[in-house]
């Protein structure tokens, strides 16, 4: 992937680093603080011998601010460098970059006996209840007010501050020139809103629930201006102790100007045994709808931040299905062995079959501040669909270390 | 003459229900370490096996120290560096009612139900209380852990989820109870991490932030907000 990051939030880091530490100064017997270093190598096969090198250091502290709130804040170095085994093709080599990890004050007030609001400001994670409309770290804010069994959430964002590689929003053909162009750093300027419902335990064991956002284009000035907006139902719960399940639909309504729309939905169980080593048996599936109406209003589904349906193969989540099984045990503590596996589609075209894909990792933590981790994985694509497909494969180390 | 009958009559059931509502005592039945009591009023005390704790008695444990105490028919373990108020310990027609308010620590009850009469049994804390009938459980104010049985775990603000033998739940920063996970109780809260690890990935979403971000809220933090 190409990732573009530079030192020009350095000084936005240092600032923000700059108000936590005069903010510390009041507190400063309550202050925690780390630094957490990570190693991530990752060797790619398929199209040609690739090499992935990350390499970075955390940096973050925290701090309660009075007795309701608290303050995180964190900064980011980074090398990383993607070494690609092909004439044709130039090694990227990036030494350095700083930039402002979560930044964020976070905190929680009681209003009366059956009220309490929570809110978060800041450069936080944002997502829909399945994640897959929007996930990202972006600036804005989120209040949550609690009463009884209901929690209503809102919150607003804006996603120009944020590195286009780290946002992925790819919603029109804007966004997708922006995306190509390496002189563009940054994100498409879009204004996000949201307002959320969840009901707790609202049927015995269950929570019910309705997500709501909507992304307004700020960057219309030479292009065209694409707004979208998401209703979003869930219900999750819990069949007994070991069985957790979860579903979920989308609906997307966009203009640009014209009206259009579009389908998602997904849904996951789990079947946990603590007693059996610790598995954990996952079957999930995701659906994002594709333009099945030729030239009527319907369109493939775009989220707001764009995500892949698999480990291996870049399958991204529209006008694609993906289905797959995941297990995992705990032979020993600290030790996770899991394998996964898993098929997607493309409803929508002639040969729908895209391909399967095999996955293994292995996690172990010696201590509580390591953590040792290798992967891999395989892609076999449909070779009926696209006879040039190649077996796609990767294998990939990691360690972090937390101080 | 009848006016006579029935105040009397009305005195009788108020000495009636008063003599059936006894307050009861807890009573220490194990000691390890350095365990201090106050009684309303009174100083400080170091804790002996025997001695009768009444209602509003403050008990605090140190540093590697431990007292078990029997309130009714249930058994309290009182972990290390803990801080734990008996508000009220009742015996009724109906039944015993205790309630404890944990201002710090760590707590494992063993609530033992009775065939004829409830038992109302409830650990109180700033952040949430946890109510129970029957059952086994341990809690530090803030996370859940039920050995066996079924827990209410409900905050000040009145949500309420219902956390099953095996299952651990928390309150998190936000407020909010988190849906229970299944989880192996051995081990109790002193693996709190794990605990609040499997939690999470049970309420994560599948698609994952990707790059050195560190997500993860240091766990200092919480606690520190907490308490």
């Amino acid at each position: 992937m190409n990732r573009l990051r530079s030192s020009r939030t350095a000084p936005r880091a240092l600032a923000c680093l700059a108000l936590v530490a005069v903010l510390c100064a009041g507190n400063a017997f309550a202050l925690d603080f780390g630094l957490t270093l990570s190693n991530d190598s990752e060797l790619s096969g398929g199209g040609g011998l690739s090499l992935s090198q990350s390499d970075s250091a955390v940096l973050w502290l925290s701090l309660p601010i009075g007795a309701s709130s608290s303050i995180y804040a964190s900064a980011v170095y980074e090398f990383s460098g993607d070494f690609t085994y092909l004439p044709s093709y130039s090694d990227r080599v990036r030494w350095y970059s700083i930039t402002a990890g979560r930044v964020e004050w976070e905190g929680f007030v009681g209003l009366s006996e059956s009220m309490g609001l929570g809110w978060s400001v800041g450069r936080i994670p944002l997502q829909d209840y399945s994640g897959r409309v929007l996930n990202g770290l972006l600036d804005g804010a989120v209040v949550r007010l609690s009463a009884g069994q209901a929690i209503v959430s809102a919150a607003v964002a804006y996603t120009g501050l944020t590195f286009k590689d780290d946002a992925m929003i790819l919603i029109d053909a804007d966004d997708e020139s922006a995306w190509s162009d390496d002189e563009v750093a940054f994100a498409p300027r879009r204004l996000l809103a949201s307002l959320g419902l969840r009901l707790v335990e609202l049927v015995p064991f269950h929570d019910l629930g309705l997500d709501g956002w909507a992304q307004f284009d700020l960057a219309a000035a030479g292009g065209t201006a694409t707004h979208t907006q998401y209703a979003e139902p869930f219900i999750e719960g819990r069949v007994a102790r070991s069985i957790r399940w979860r579903l979920w639909g989308a609906a997307e309504f966009g203009q640009d100007p014209g009206f259009f729309y579009g389908m998602a939905a997904g849904g996951r169980i789990r079947l946990s045994a603590p007693e059996l080593a610790g598995l954990r048996v996952t079957a999930s599936c995701a659906w994002a709808g594709g333009d099945y109406d030729g030239d009527g209003a319907m369109r493939a589904f775009k989220p707001i931040t764009t995500g892949s349906l698999s480990s291996v193969a870049g399958t991204m989540f529209s006008d694609a299905l993906g289905a797959s099984l995941d297990a995992s045990f705990v032979p020993l503590r600290g030790l996770t062995i899991g394998a996964g596996c898993g098929a997607n589609f493309r409803p929508n075209g002639d040969d729908s079959y895209l391909g399967f894909e095999l996955t293994g990792r292995v996690e172990y933590k010696p201590a509580s501040d390591v953590t040792l981790g290798i992967e891999g994985g395989c892609f076999a694509p449909n070779a009926t669909a696209d006879p040039d497909a190649s077996l796609e494969w990767m294998a990939a180390a990691s360690a972090t270390l937390r101080l | 003459m009848m006016k006579r009958c029935i105040v009397t009559a009305a005195m009788l059931v108020v000495v009636a229900s008063a003599a059936m509502a006894a307050t009861l005592s807890a009573t220490v039945v194990e000691i390890a370490g350095k365990v201090e009591y106050q009684v309303p009023g009174k100083d400080w005390k170091p804790a002996k096996v025997g001695d009768a704790l009444p209602k509003g008695t403050i008990v605090s444990t140190g540093f590697k120290s431990t007292v078990l105490l029997k309130v009714g028919t249930s058994t309290v373990t009182v972990k290390p560096i803990t801080r734990l108020s008996l508000e009220e310990i009742l015996q009724t027609e109906s039944g015993t009612q205790t309630q404890l308010f944990l201002l710090a620590g760590r707590v494992k009850a063993e609530v033992t139900p009775q065939a004829s009469s409830a038992v109302e049994f409830q650990v109180k804390s700033p952040t949430a209380t946890a109510s129970v009938r029957g059952t086994g459980f341990e809690f530090d104010g803030t996370n859940l852990l039920v050995a066996h049985g079924s827990v209410q775990l409900r905050t000040p603000h009145g949500m309420t989820r219902y956390v099953r033998s095996g299952e651990f739940s928390y309150v998190a920063t936000n407020g909010s109870v988190t849906s229970p996970a299944a989880v192996s109780a051995e081990g109790g809260l002193e693996r709190i991490d794990e605990l609040i690890d499997q939690a999470d990935s049970d309420s994560r979403v599948d698609v994952q932030l990707s790059g050195a971000i560190d997500m993860t809220p240091p766990t200092a933090t919480v606690v520190i907000t907490i308490l």
